[in-house]
């Protein structure tokens, strides 16, 4: 058994077809478009090398990928500053649910599994500006004031795809976290209760610090999926009005499909790649602590 | 111990029994339905029927004709209503008198969306035998350029009837890259209960449709159901505001072919027009974000007074999904005149848009090329969607006139034959693909109040310019 398992080369071949597969499925294709961000090809027909002008038009030219990018870190910021904290404080406050405990996970959980179309049709109707549920709402309560263009303005446009992101992502941050906290031992309950600990306190002393690795895992999580966006905002307003809620995805999709810019299109997913890994490794780099990890 | 086993293994055993079954189902329906997949608003909404999929009989003993499957990608996604259904009973009756023929239909709207899957599609290849496409430049040229589309034989089609221009609008140096389906022009529908109700005549000149724009506010309706999450829809409203204030369609045509220019004041006043009519609230609040669906919902369920769009949603007389006194009512008007400009309303936006072509890399080719040449015999395509009040042909239709027609097929072919100039291709149709993107984000941002008219066009003629330049090279 050590000979085989102590045997380099036996490893290897071991893990050779995950290996392949791996490779195949992701390294393949990002070499591939790196390759053709360094054309003119536009989709149909010849292309040309025209080496890394596309990146320089990127970085000295477009304004918009900048605005993309604004608009990936705000959500980024969105989900780890408003939804992450409003998530551990559900987790907490679920498990005293006592009966209701398991149906409460449940209708948390149910924005997460609904298709990605159908919720961002449900929130359009609702933004909507003149028979929208939200702007009647608002008439009805004698709000008049407040209604507003939601998905015509740049700024509200934003605000409204942040807030379904939110609302949609909500479901898998509480399971993490709803994971995490029960995953804290019951003499540690018990050890704190005898010590006179009230049920905040409780939470915020040992609950909280013992969720630190849940917490980096969803944090990078959420990071790397707010910069993947692409559904929700391609459904909602298609980047629009004038550009001002692009995503770097529909960013590159309009590029890329609209424009018959390939070559373009995927020089910005490559600067995706790039900008994910990155802040991927910053954030690992940034989170990591001894922690007594428990389970 | 052993039943503990046993029960496990049963359960197992079923729960992938099930798995697979389900998976199977799944499979079949996906692939149908996620051909489909961004349908417009509700009732458009659609997948590819499953008469497409009729079983192809087994060949007859001795001279049994090769069986052929063909494959048909259309962006008429409702079947059930317009020139949807009528692709749809066509290929069902082709195939009936021809049953070594099958044709399975994939369908995918709105347009942009069935547009990028066809560079998808032309990408790896696998460009279905029959597709929808369009005679303007920036769709049709590099398909031709990347020698996608087969030529058809002009000689052919001489005695279907073809306006000329239609089949010029799909040619490319001489040769015959599709045929053309409808003429296209732009009104604004209006519903004729609506406009009694309240008083309101059909708007000649702009000073008529502001006040009916006032009237209609204060009765919170709606005054023009628009599209204006598509720009294209703001595109062609601009061509004719341009030519209602310069009294000549080649103002837009000289500009895009740079022997003029869109820094001109026609343009300038357009633009300015096109603000003017968003200030008076012509399109209700949030029209930059509703999309085709839902405008046309919101004409068909009474919301609107008038909505503006091509000919083609003449069909919406006959769609079942709206209220019948609706359907009953609507009319349809020509853009009205500018003040202080020279257009007549008679000068009318029209182009020869929709059309279908061929896949030149398909095996099934010749096939396909007949059975478009056998749906545009003039008692199929063009005496069907006449006679169903669905659109007007490319072809001469005088001869299916029946008398029966709807108030709104009437009204439409009035002001297409009573028409006294047409403007041709429209200018968004002549950029490239990224500088018609430049175009569509300047609209935009015009409509949204965001560029002074002035910086439009501008902006827009430099666009026009470049785009010039690279279809030069």
């Amino acid at each position: 058994m050590h000979n085989i398992l102590g045997d380099r080369k036996t490893i290897f071949w071991l893990m050779a077809p995950g290996l392949l597969l791996f490779s195949l499925m992701i390294f393949v294709p990002i070499a591939v478009s790196f390759y053709y961000s360094l054309t003119n090809w536009a989709g149909v027909g010849d292309y040309g090398m025209v080496g890394f002008r596309n990146y320089a038009d990127i970085f000295a030219s477009d304004p918009v990928f900048w605005k993309s990018l604004l608009n990936s870190v705000l959500l980024g910021l969105g989900f780890v500053l408003v939804q992450h904290p409003f998530a551990i404080l559900v987790a907490m406050l679920v498990q005293y649910g006592g009966r209701w405990e398991k149906l409460l996970r449940v209708c948390i959980f149910i924005p997460a599994i609904i298709s990605t179309f159908v919720t961002t049709k449900l929130w359009t109707s609702i933004f909507d500006t003149q028979f929208g549920l939200l702007n009647r709402l608002l008439d009805q309560v004698g709000l008049t004031s407040w209604q507003q263009d939601w998905l015509g303005q740049p700024h509200w446009a934003i605000a409204c795809i942040v807030f379904v992101c939110m609302w949609q992502g909500f479901g898998y941050a509480f399971l993490l976290y709803y994971a995490g906290v029960k995953g804290v031992p019951k003499d540690l309950y018990e050890a704190a209760m005898l010590d006179g600990a009230s049920g905040a306190q409780l939470n915020r002393r040992i609950v909280l610090p013992l969720l630190a690795p849940v917490l980096r895992v969803n944090v990078v999580l959420a990071i790397v999926s707010a910069f993947k966006q692409m559904e929700t905002v391609y459904l909602m307003t298609s980047g629009g009005p004038a550009n001002s809620t692009q995503f770097l995805s529909t960013y590159l999709y309009s590029k890329a499909f609209r424009e018959s810019l390939y070559g373009y299109g995927n020089a910005i997913s490559v600067l995706l790649v790039v900008i994910c890994l990155a802040v991927t490794l910053v954030l690992n780099r940034a989170l990591k602590r001894e922690v007594g990890e428990y389970g | 111990m052993k039943t503990a086993t046993w029960k496990k293994a049963s359960v197992g055993m079923a729960v992938l029994a099930a798995s697979v079954s389900l998976a199977a189902c799944g499979g079949n329906n996906g692939n149908n339905g996620g051909n489909a997949a961004s349908p417009s608003g509700s009732a458009s909404a659609s997948e590819s029927p499953s008469a497409s999929a009729s079983a192809s009989p087994s060949a007859s003993a001795s001279e049994a004709p090769k069986k052929v499957t063909l494959s048909f990608f259309t962006n008429n996604s409702d079947r059930t209503v317009g020139q949807g259904k009528m692709e749809q009973d066509l290929i069902d009756a082709y195939m009936k008198e021809n049953p070594n023929v099958t044709i399975k239909v994939e369908t995918l709207s709105p347009d942009p969306q069935f547009q990028d899957k066809i560079k998808v599609y032309n990408a790896s290849n696998a460009l279905p035998d029959i597709i929808t496409s369009w005679g303007n430049t920036n769709y049709l040229q590099p398909l031709i350029a990347s020698g996608a589309l087969a030529e058809f034989n002009r000689d052919s089609l001489k005695d279907y009837g073809f306006v000329d221009a239609a089949l010029d609008g799909f040619s490319s140096d001489g040769k015959l890259y599709g045929i053309p389906r409808n003429s296209d022009f732009y009104v604004l529908y209006y519903n004729k209960k609506i406009f009694a109700d309240n008083g309101i005549q059909v708007p000649a000149t702009e000073a008529d449709l502001m006040a009916a724009i006032e009237t209609l506010k204060s009765k919170k309706i709606v005054p023009i159901a628009m599209d204006g999450r598509d720009t294209w829809t703001s595109g062609i409203w601009l061509d004719t505001l341009i030519q209602r204030a310069s009294g000549t369609w080649d103002t837009s045509k000289k500009a895009m072919d740079r022997t003029g220019s869109f820094k001109d004041p026609a343009v300038v006043k357009a633009a300015g027009d096109m603000q003017k009519w968003i200030k008076a609230g012509a399109f209700g609040n949030g029209f930059l974000n509703q999309d085709y669906g839902a405008a046309r919902n919101m004409f068909g369920q009474g919301k609107a007074a008038m909505y503006m769009m091509g000919q083609w949603e003449m069909g919406m007389a006959s769609d079942e999904n709206f209220p019948k006194e609706i359907r009953d009512n609507i009319g349809a008007f020509p853009f009205p005149t500018s003040e202080g400009g020279q257009g007549k309303a008679t000068d009318l936006p029209a182009w020869f848009g929709g059309g279908y072509s061929v896949s030149a890399k398909s095996p099934n080719k010749d096939e396909a090329i007949k059975f478009l040449e056998w749906m545009f015999k003039p008692d199929n395509w063009a005496k069907g969607v006449w006679q169903n009040g669905i659109t007007f042909p490319a072809q001469k239709y005088d001869q299916f006139m029946t008398g029966n027609e709807t108030s709104v097929q009437k009204d439409l072919s009035a002001i297409f034959n009573g028409a006294t100039s047409y403007s041709g291709t429209v200018a968004q149709d002549k950029f490239t693909s990224d500088t018609q993107k430049t175009f569509y984000d300047s609209i935009q941002q015009l409509e949204g109040n965001r560029m002074k008219p002035e910086d439009f066009a501008n902006v827009i003629d430099d666009a026009a310019d470049k785009s010039a330049k690279a279809q030069a090279k």
